[in-house]
């Protein structure tokens, strides 16, 4: 029973802390956030993932990036967009987020012409989602990716550029 | 010295292998710039065979890469439908491919049924068409003259909520190829579903 005790223990201190993902906390963002958000690294990887509520391989993709922001929060920022509209923040982004306890950084999107958001993120993406992007510690944009991946894929992209 | 002629054997193809991946890029998917494509052949959700060349009596072909469980596509369904209805009039040809892994024929005859789309549909088996055209989304339009050359290729508007549409851009696109003029703004972009590639 101690021996139980005493693992249980262990194996749940180690566990990241979840925290609930406030409603108030999922703010808008418009470009000018955005450039903020890639120009402020603090020493840290950027994953910026653009997704939405009504895009399942995104919604099958987010555990892995939950995982990867708990995993190596010290080191990578994880920050998630979505392109829902923002009048679908209660209805649709909360209840996901809080079910798949996405404790990291969320917001929606809230710049009204897609092309220019696709563009001000890589001129070569179609839009097509989900789609990642991964900046360095200096803010230099090092990879993107369009379409689902896995935890270990992010992982062994993103360890490439952490310190 | 042995040792070392065998250690260069091993590493060699390693290195090799290392630097294909990261030349190719192997974790993103940038889509080539196609402006150009050859004639192909298809079945529609009936079993009829569908060519490009059968349509280059057309002004234009419209080709939308269209799904149906992309809820973005699917927000399109009427206005697809009216677009066809529209244009056929004016002598052009419009075609939906559905280029989805686990999109079956079934299933695209079911979903033509119960959202009224009368315009051909063709199953693009192993996503064959759609790496030719490096189409990576839906809905996804492309518009042809009767060369293949393509003429416009995005969106068919700006806004998945039909009530925020402010630039019919596939409509624009196509008035400006019937009154005999290029096309204005022949690249677009929005958001849309991944094709679910084999």
């Amino acid at each position: 029973m101690l021996l139980f005790v005493a693992v249980f223990s262990i194996t749940f201190s180690n566990q990241p802390q979840y925290t609930k993902p406030d409603k108030k906390e999922i703010k808008e963002i418009g470009l000018d956030e955005l450039s903020e958000i890639i120009n402020n690294r603090k020493n840290k990887v950027l994953v910026i993932n653009i997704w939405a509520t009504w895009c399942l391989p995104c919604k099958e993709e987010f555990p892995g990036l939950v995982n990867l922001s708990n995993q190596y929060e010290d080191k990578i920022d994880v920050v998630g967009i979505s392109i829902d509209y923002p009048d679908e923040v209660e209805s649709k982004i909360y209840p996901f987020l809080n079910k798949v306890q996405a404790s990291f950084t969320n917001y929606v999107n809230v710049e009204k012409n897609a092309e220019k958001f696709i563009n001000f993120l890589n001129g070569e993406w179609s839009g097509a989602i989900p789609a990642t992007f991964i900046y360095d510690i200096n803010g230099n944009q090092v990879e993107f990716f369009i379409g689902k991946k896995s935890f270990e894929e992010f992982e062994e992209v993103v360890l490439n550029y952490i310190n | 010295m042995r040792g070392l002629k065998y250690n260069f054997i091993f590493i060699l193809p390693l290195i090799v292998l290392v630097s294909v991946a990261f030349s190719c890029n192997i974790f993103s998917k940038k889509p080539a710039n196609v402006d150009k494509v050859d004639d192909f052949t298809l079945f529609d959700y009936t079993g009829n065979k569908h060519s490009l060349s059968d349509y280059t009596d057309s002004t234009a072909i419209v080709i939308i890469f269209i799904a149906t469980q992309c809820p973005v596509s699917n927000a399109y369904n009427s206005r697809m439908e009216s677009i066809f209805n529209e244009y056929s009039e004016k002598g052009i040809a419009f075609i939906g491919i559905n280029s989805n892994k686990q999109e079956d024929v079934e299933e695209i005859a079911e979903h033509a049924e119960d959202n009224n789309l009368t315009f051909t549909i063709l199953k693009d088996e192993k996503n064959v068409i759609a790496d030719e055209f490096a189409a990576s989304f839906t809905p996804e339009v492309y518009v042809l003259n009767e060369d293949y050359n393509i003429l416009y290729h995005g969106r068919i508007d700006d806004s998945r909520r039909e009530s925020d549409v402010t630039t019919t851009d596939l409509k624009d696109a196509l008035d400006e190829i019937i009154a005999g003029q290029d096309v204005s703004n022949p690249e677009t972009k929005a958001f849309g579903c991944t094709i679910k590639r084999i």
